[in-house]
């Protein structure tokens, strides 16, 4: 492993960047993701910071079941976001649409048939401790030796 | 109608200071917003639609999940519009238990609405101190339903779980800190500097214009009109209910009368707990045919389920009209109007607490 | 290469937007007072009025409902409704409509006939 890499990997493990982003979800998911916010589950002492702006993220939490006006923007927004990347999709509804996915319905999940999803946390909504472990332990699996693995 | 426009100033849907997407298209001149329009369409589900020609035991879920932030007033509607419908009769220390839980529902979510505001004008160490205290409030309300977002603790007739004294008397105790807390951080507010040049006297709402675009809950009480859903609620009367009512009609009334009505839930809860009755939790009965339509008041203003019910206990017809539609109309129509600086646009949009999820169902 | 990324075609969520319950509702109602179609009405609607405007279209009705001006001419032509609550007309023409109205029935033709003139009348200026 080349000493640049080894800096890298250094550097990257204590600075997720995480941005998120609503897809038509119930804002269930929504508020426990800022929930995690809160100094009670302190996520900035693991070295991870919510900026909500994709241009600087490593991390895109989606919530909800895809609507009409994400069909296209989600894809754009995913390819702004800089290599190393991963997405997590927190709750059942970007999984199966939860309660929403019935026949009249406006949504179109999942969300894996637009970008590609590295976790999802299931649970309507996750508790912030599940949203927290996840992200420290999805983030060495993308992250780690990242150049290197990519060659 | 061609107007002087400078720039079209487009902001979301994806943005660090918005929770949920929505698309204000502001058009300026300098920095001045001359007019406000909001584009929605991103949490679209349909939820009326999928409502329809279900048993009233799903749509029950469904409607806790309109909005995760105020779910418990959602429930709390929908099946006080199903009782009244059948004529189902209330247990009444269930009706007293429905108020403690959704009084701190109210709680969180007027701390989430100040938490946002006070993030937008970047006031961060209150946001956190407030955002703290929300999870206190969170506790509490877990402790009471077993969940903390989407509870379902409401259903016809009563509630499911009754209260235990030793939980009562731990609700006691959170609240006495809550209460400190929300004292100190309201006065932190109310004599910050910084936070009165940020906020007083920006995104004004006539009472006038609020009642042209029928604005409801803190953000038209903040406009000095008197509007409160639970001034109708049998519960409420019993406990003597009175609304806050402020004058200032600013971003600052608003936050403050969110701030004051925590206060009130505080109270309420108190008075819940000394008040209430001994007995069953539940009374029985039969969802049938009928049909209703019923408010209630929502952490963000009025919220009606107007439903109609076949005599297998299904749901032939529901239309749900949520406090958001309301209060981001005027937002968007009345109070980013005149802005004098493009700054101010998101915090005068979160001040009205703006809820998309309710907005679009 | 330009491409507009963000300006997309709204009509089919607006429309969408207009047929929840309460807006069928309204749109029923209004259409029904003043004798167009529903589709017709609807067109109008979404190309007059941003989203969040169409959604608070029915609180905007119930409240002009519940405000009952006086019960007089202003409220049986609607000329606030469409000037106030759900501005399609400018005050100007409603004025005319409302001076017109008066006038006639002080000339001695029949209220409601009135009414029903008017109601046309406003009728034609939107959806003209
Ligand atoms: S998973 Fe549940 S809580 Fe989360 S957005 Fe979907 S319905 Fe809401």
């Amino acid at each position: 492993m080349s000493i640049i890499q080894k800096l890298k990997n250094k550097v990257r493990s204590r600075s997720i960047h995480v941005s998120y982003v609503n897809v038509g979800s119930c804002n269930g998911c929504d508020i426990e993701i800022l929930a995690c916010l809160s100094p009670r589950y302190d996520l900035e002492q693991y070295g991870i910071y919510v900026h909500n702006n994709p241009r600087e993220a490593d991390i895109l939490l989606i919530t909800g079941a895809l609507c009409e006006q994400w069909d296209d923007k989600l894809v754009s927004l995913w390819e702004k976001i800089p290599e190393p990347k991963a997405a997590i999709t927190i709750g059942n509804c970007p999984v199966s649409g939860c309660v929403f996915n019935r026949r009249g319905s406006y949504v179109n999940p999942p969300v894996s048939k637009h970008i590609p999803v590295a976790a999802s946390i299931p649970g309507c909504p996750p508790r912030p401790s599940e949203i927290v472990s996840t992200i420290l332990s999805l983030a060495p699996e993308v992250f780690k030796d990242f150049e290197e693995k990519k060659r | 109608m061609k107007k002087t426009v400078d720039v079209s100033l487009p902001i979301g849907p994806v943005h660090p200071v918005f929770k949920e997407p929505a698309r204000i298209k502001c058009e300026t001149m300098g920095e001045k917003v001359l007019s406000a329009e909001v584009e929605l369409g991103y949490v679209k589900k349909g939820i009326e639609r999928i409502m329809r020609d279900r048993p009233w035991q799903e749509v029950m879920f469904l409607a806790e999940r309109i909005c995760g932030i105020c779910s418990v007033i959602h429930n709390m509607v929908f099946i006080e519009a199903v009782e009244k419908a059948c004529d189902i009769a209330l247990a009444p220390r269930a009706a007293y238990l429905r108020v403690i839980v959704n009084e701190l529902d109210r709680m969180q979510s007027h701390i989430l609405a100040n938490y946002s505001y006070c993030y937008t004008i970047e006031h961060e160490t209150l946001a956190m101190y407030l955002l703290n205290i929300r999870e206190t409030v969170m506790d509490q309300l877990e402790l009471l339903t077993g969940a903390r977002v989407t509870c379902a603790y409401i259903i016809p007739g009563g509630v499911r779980f009754d209260i235990k004294p030793a939980d009562a008397e731990k609700l006691k105790l959170a609240l006495l800190k809550i209460e400190s807390d929300i004292r100190r951080f309201m006065g932190m507010f109310e004599n910050g500097r910084m936070i009165a040049l940020r906020s007083k006297e920006v995104g004004i709402l006539t009472p006038e214009e609020a009642r042209i675009a029928h604005a409801v809950g803190p953000t038209a009480r903040a406009s000095g009109v008197r509007l409160d859903e639970r001034l109708n609620h049998a519960t409420y009367k019993l406990l003597n209910f009175e609304p806050v009512l402020r004058d200032e009609c600013d971003n600052y009334a608003r936050i403050m009368v969110r701030f004051q009505e925590v206060l009130q839930s505080i109270a309420l809860i108190r008075k819940c707990l000394n008040e209430m009755p001994a007995g069953l939790i539940r009374s029985g009965g039969e969802v049938g045919a009928g049909s209703y339509s019923w408010k209630g008041e929502a952490p963000r203003g009025e919220l009606t389920y107007d439903l109609k019910t076949d005599e297998y206990g299904r749901i032939l017809d529901i239309a749900i009209m949520t406090p958001s539609i309301m209060n981001i109309e005027a937002c968007g129509h009345y109070m980013l109007k005149g802005i004098d600086s493009a700054a101010d646009i998101t915090s005068t949009f979160i001040s009205s607490d703006p809820c998309i999820a309710c907005n679009e169902r | 290469m330009t491409a507009f990324i963000y300006e997309k075609d709204l009509s089919n969520m607006k429309l969408k937007i207009l047929m929840s319950p309460f807006h069928t509702r309204m749109v029923d109602e209004i259409s029904k007072k003043y004798d167009v179609s529903p589709t017709r009405l609807r067109k109008i609607l979404m190309e007059n009025f941003d989203m969040s405007y169409l959604e608070n279209l029915p609180a905007r009705f119930n409240a002009w409902k519940s405000v009952k001006c006086e019960e007089g001419l202003d409220y049986a032509v609607g000329a606030t409704l469409f000037v106030d609550y759900i501005p399609l007309l400018s005050e100007k023409d409603a004025e005319i409509v409302i001076e017109k109205v008066k006038n006639e029935i002080d000339s001695g033709t029949d209220r409601d006939a009135a009414i029903l003139a008017a109601r046309e009348e406003i009728a034609g200026m939107i959806w003209r």
